[in-house]
């Protein structure tokens, strides 16, 4: 009986509910009601842009089959822009990975990750830059460089573009380059050895190369020369873009620019404690930043900056610099979104981004690749300047007592079975790494192996093994292999176990891959071998530091005088070919004395929305955001 | 009583000490700093190995002795962070939770993570204590029913999802699947059967009663929901959604007396007329607010009016509730409770076409908000956090439902069979007040310890979840430490959530002694 009352009252209630709903508030549809079907703002581009003329790629050495390009590239450098490219209406997002953007300064040591480096590039530009095969090439729109005295001192003459101009329409002159050497050389607080001003670099090699810094007529002229007392072969790298714009850095820190020219002219220590705290923080850090102080001398300049933490996560979304004077950017609003790897393959799919490129391996691979399927993503496959290779340690331990092991295990070791079981999964192309200094996406891999090696450990040969270990009577010897304890390294062993170990050639095999190995690696108090990477930088002579006698990363005392002889020359003031056959020497002199062993370069994998034009691989660190400018979606 | 607090008080900072000691040790001991500037080859990187030993205070020169001992560093980090319980920062020194491997400000990110965190974990253990303690009431009520023995299928199933798992499946369907489906929303005549079905099954279930009525009801639900459906796709409810004033005056009139049924009684009327003249303000200021509500800048407006709706409920109750005043204010309270959360949600319905137009993929699968969201509109930016909170929150409180539901329908079992519910029951005490006065309550006394720990589980917990969604907070900042080998953001979340648990049991420990003084020893 109560039901029947609650029931009349609920029909009641609800049939003046139809009566009620004529004044139903906010119905005129005025705010955010009843437009939904004007939806598609980023997500569809129009391509106004008027040519239409992107072409697939061929799968050639420097596209991706599938992919689409505005111009298709032959070379690892950036292809040329047709003359009608325009920025686009549209939105593209990519996440670099998880490490966010923290300082606009990106010469500032706290803001040292690759994330930085990648973002901060947008917003500048310079004389040279990265190809996709690690290759130094120059950038004409920002300006010349050429060689004017090849002896004592080397100089240099740069000239900047006389349109090369900050975002606020001030020049770019020598002073902003001015500033990074001054920063470099007065690193370092009032405490230290060397008195500094409180500059807090990445680095000091600027410093360190160029004493006196960077020689011009005027604070401000456009061209500018740099002088090396001592040649250093990379010279190339020294000078790149500038950091952070001079005048700005001089208003904020409350002088004029003649008074910071003069002090970092004279070196004067106390005049430059307020630049240095600009310099450091005062450009923008950590998500607080003014649009008059984070200037732009590249293509995009800093429209939004989410910060959330230095740790991880945020986004930055850029905008066209509308100062810029070259090559327009492709789209007009480029977003940086800072997730981790893990989060990358359901958020491409979910096109929460469009552009990734996590780690590669082969789980990721796996996700990445079936999205393909589908026709509307694309996965580039490609290598990272990264390689594998394995070091004997010859102070003690096995290859100590009995050098001639090392051969014994190089013989044995399955180089093609490690490459296709851990490597191929997830970059078809991949080979076995047969150089050291010349890795084999570069343009001369394959002459420079021809001549540096003979192809003697092609082939695993766990019989010729065998034997030499028999010869020594060394059937049994432990061999740790210590690595830092990933599962593809960990994997590694196990697959040198089947052919070196008790089954094959005779050793003992031991997985010694503990992360604690990192700080003993360059110590040097470990025995057996150690698998480890070498990050490439491009440049030429950081191996020095690694196979030479005293090098300061030389860990396993390696001594062959071959070596420490051509790095010399290597080093010194010669001409290409001249080094080239330098180089030619000391990978032969490695192979025969065993330094170590090659293995494989890494592999890298890039997944992206099939309809954005111009994505493009690159081995180098500035990671695939390094062409970003010419992204821009094709439909 | 007092003597029993400051014990307790001190026994919490002695766990704490504890676990900073051991945590620090094992975090400084987990791996080696300088690993990614050992593998380079960068001509700096040595220049940089000796800043970054200097910012994580490693000794120096770095050839032979690297470490300062790990109990010096640690010895530098508890004055730094002791010094925060310190006002004068003299005598111990100034509050310093310490500095990141880049040099980055411990204190700052910390406060930034754990109020995202807490957003996370806070709605999501209330919506699973709220659901949880409700399905294990009528669980235990429907003892060995078929609602019964489904829940318990669901729950357990629940409970043995891989975090990780689930998150990921999650994404799948709720998100790209969603987001896929948005693109054109649209019901088809299968999609619709099935829904009717499964409701046409599941409402009876729930409902109960005999197998007549069951049937009736699930024939009501299925023809409703055929003919609801497709309703709902003619007027573009997906892309339009609005509730209007006809659905909220039901709702608010069907809460009132719906609360007035189970927590007084229909026949008491005072307490009914209290919960409709409620549920009628709450249809009044509905339209009155309207612009006010639109012109938000902030929660400001939207908490102050729920301030304000609080207090006037109150005032009802107490003023016309007469004898029945409790019973009248639990009924406003609730109902206006209730009606300005439908309110709420008609405001959002109503910026749902906004989001869209600037966000056609409504759900993200990553981060707790969208970049270059371009909107100033303050409803289109709280709708984008709720629409990115809303998947990892449905996570979190599926896989730590099923503790609650258990816990409360076990401890209402129990309950239910005590001698004094059989006399509440013999003395003709009605079934509403045998259930919810006599045993919900004494089954809640458990209950209280649960949530205490699972509360601080959960802090802990959802280090997952905030992976898998890419939300930057606590769990990213320990991860990220404990990568970098940085004890100081590592050593700052352990004392956060170690902090929180031992509060919270701390509190737990207080109350029991509150509610039974035999605790006291």
């Amino acid at each position: 009986m109560k039901l029947r009352k609650l029931s009349a009252a609920a029909a009641i209630v609800a049939s003046s509910a139809l009566v009620l709903s004529g004044c139903t508030p906010g119905d005129d549809g005025e705010n955010g009601n009843g437009d939904a079907n004007g939806a598609e703002n980023g997500e569809n581009g129009n391509g106004e842009n008027g040519d239409g003329g992107v072409q697939e790629g061929t799968g050639g050495e420097f596209d991706q089959e599938g992919a689409l390009y505005t111009t298709l590239p032959d070379s690892g450098e950036l292809a040329e822009m047709p003359e009608d490219f325009e920025t686009q209406e549209d939105t593209i997002i990519v996440s670099p990975g998880e490490s966010p953007f923290i300082n606009v300064n990106d010469d500032y040591s706290g803001a040292n990750s690759v994330s930085n480096a990648i973002v901060a590039a947008r917003m500048s530009s310079g004389f040279i830059y990265f190809g996709t095969d690690l290759s130094i090439n120059p950038n004409e729109e920002f300006g010349s460089y050429e060689v004017i005295s090849e002896d004592d001192p080397y100089t240099v003459e740069y000239t900047i573009n006389d349109e090369a101009v900050w975002s606020d329409g001030t020049p770019v002159t020598v002073r902003d380059y001015q500033i990074d050497w001054a920063a470099q050389a007065y690193a370092g607080t009032e405490d230290d050895e060397d008195e500094g001003a409180g500059f807090s670099p990445s680095g000091t090699s600027l410093a360190m190369y160029i004493p006196d810094g960077f020689q011009s007529e005027e604070p401000d002229s456009k061209t500018f020369t740099m002088e090396l007392p001592d040649f250093y072969a990379d010279w190339e790298l020294l000078v790149g873009g500038p950091n952070v714009p001079a005048h700005i850095v001089a208003e904020q820190a409350g002088m004029s620019v003649e008074e910071l020219d003069e002090a970092m002219d004279e070196g004067d220590i106390e005049a430059l404690e307020p630049v240095a705290e600009v310099w450091n923080t005062g450009m923008g850090s950590e998500g607080e930043w003014d649009p008059e102080i984070a200037l732009s001398a590249g293509p995009y300049q800093l429209a939004e900056w989410n910060w959330e933490g230095e740790e991880t996560g945020g986004s930055v979304t850029l905008e066209p610099n509308p100062e810029w004077w070259g090559t327009p950017p492709g789209t007009e609003n480029l977003v940086f979104d800072f997730l981790n790897e893990d989060t990358h393959v359901q958020a491409l799919e979910n096109l929460d981004v469009h552009i990734v490129e996590p780690q590669g391996d082969e789980d990721v691979k796996l996700g990445l690749d079936s999205l393909a399927e589908t026709g509307d993503f694309v996965v580039h496959e490609g290598d990272v300047a990264t390689w594998e290779h394995i070091d004997f340690q010859y102070q003690q331990g096995p290859f100590a007592e009995t050098p001639e092991l090392a051969e014994a295990f190089a013989l044995c070791l399955p180089r093609e079975e490690i490459v296709d079981q851990l490597i191929a999964p997830v970059n078809p192309d991949a080979e076995v790494l047969n150089a050291r200094e010349m890795l084999s996406f570069e343009d001369d891999y394959e002459e420079y192996v021809e001549e540096a090696y003979d192809g003697r450990y092609d082939e695993a040969d766990v019989d010729a093994a065998a034997e030499i270990i028999e010869e020594h009577d060394a059937a049994g010897t432990t061999v740790e292999i210590n690595h830092f304890g990933q599962p593809r390294r960990a994997a590694t062993v196990e697959i040198i176990d089947t052919y070196c170990g008790s089954e094959g050639a005779g050793f003992d095999i031991v997985d010694a891959g503990t992360p604690d190995f990192s700080a003993e690696l360059l110590e040097g108090n470990w025995s057996g071998v150690a698998m480890f990477a070498w990050a490439g930088s491009g440049q030429v002579v950081s191996g020095q530091n690694i196979y030479s006698s005293d090098g300061a990363q030389n860990s396993t005392g390696f001594s062959n005088d071959t070596v420490d002889e051509q790095w010399g020359v290597v080093a010194d003031n010669v001409s290409d070919e001249e080094r080239m056959e330098a180089l030619i020497e000391i990978e032969q002199a490695l192979w025969d004395d065993l330094h170590g062993i090659p293995l494989y370069v890494h592999p890298g994998v890039v997944a992206a929305d099939a309809t954005i034009a111009n994505v493009r691989m690159t081995a180098a660190q500035t990671s695939v955001p390094w062409n970003a400018e010419q992204w821009q979606r094709a439909e | 009583m007092l003597k029993f607090i400051f014990k307790r008080f001190g026994r919490l900072f002695l766990v704490l000490f504890g676990a900073s000691v051991v945590s620090y040790a094992l975090v400084v001991h987990s791996g080696d700093p300088l690993q990614d500037l050992r593998e380079s080859t960068d001509a700096d990187a040595e220049y940089q190995m000796e800043l970054r030993a200097q910012q994580l205070n490693l000794e120096l020169p770095w050839t032979d002795q690297y470490y300062l001992p790990w109990y010096e560093r640690y010895w530098d980090w508890l004055t730094g962070v002791l010094g925060c319980l310190d006002p004068t920062d003299r005598v111990i020194g100034p509050c310093d939770w310490g500095t990141t491997v880049n040099g980055g400000d411990v204190t700052a990110q910390i406060a930034n993570a754990a109020e995202v965190s807490l957003r996370l974990v806070l709605i999501a253990t209330l919506l699973a204590i709220v659901l949880g303690v409700l399905t294990g009431i009528v669980s235990a009520m429907r003892q060995y029913s078929v609602f019964d023995y489904s829940m318990s299928f669901v729950m357990f199933l629940f409970w043995s999802l891989p975090l990780f798992w689930a998150a990921v499946i999650a994404k799948e369907y709720l998100a790209i699947r969603y987001n896929n489906w948005m693109a054109d929303p649209h019901f088809t005549a299968p999609t619709i059967f099935v829904v009717a079905l499964l409701l046409a099954v599941v409402v009876p279930t729930v409902l109960g009663g005999s197998p007549r009525r069951r049937i009736a009801t699930g024939a009501v639900m299925f023809i409703y929901t055929c003919t609801v459906m497709p309703f709902l796709d003619h007027i573009h409810f997906m892309e339009q959604p609005r509730l209007g004033t006809g659905f909220i005056a039901v709702a608010a009139v069907a809460l009132a007396v719906g609360f007035t049924a189970l927590i007084a009684g229909m026949q008491n009327r005072k307490v009914l007329y209290c919960g409709l003249a409620v549920a009628a303000l709450g249809i009044l200021s509905y339209l009155l607010t309207w612009d006010l509500m639109r012109g938000a800048q902030g929660y400001l407006i939207p908490m102050g009016l729920f301030a304000l709706t609080i207090v006037i409920c109150v005032a009802i109750g107490r003023i016309f509730g007469g004898y029945a005043k409790g019973q009248a204010t639990a009924v406003t309270l609730l109902t206006g409770m209730l009606t300005s959360g439908i309110i709420l949600l008609d405001h959002y319905m109503y910026t749902w076409p906004g989001l869209l137009s600037v966000k056609p993929r409504p759900i993200r699968t990553v981060g707790a908000s969208t970049p270059n969201l371009r909107a100033d509109d303050f409803w289109v930016i709280s709708l984008d956090h709720l629409s990115q909170l809303w998947l990892p929150t449905l996570v979190m409180m599926l896989t730590s439902l099923a503790t609650y539901t258990r816990y409360t329908r076990s401890s209402m079992l129990e309950v239910v069979q005590q001698d004094y519910i059989r006399t509440a029951r013999a003395k003709g005490v009605t079934e509403r007040t045998v259930v919810l006065k006599h045993a919900f309550r004494n089954a809640m006394i458990p209950l209280a310890t649960l949530v205490a720990f699972d509360f601080a589980g959960l802090v802990g917990g959802a280090i997952i979840v905030e992976r898998v969604f890419g939300w930057n907070s606590m769990g990213t900042m320990f991860i990220t430490g404990l990568t970098n080998v940085d004890p100081a953001p590592v050593m700052a979340v352990i004392i956060f959530t170690g902090g929180i648990a031992v509060i919270f049991n701390f509190i737990a420990d207080i109350l029991y002694a509150v509610l039974d003084p035999r605790i006291r020893v």
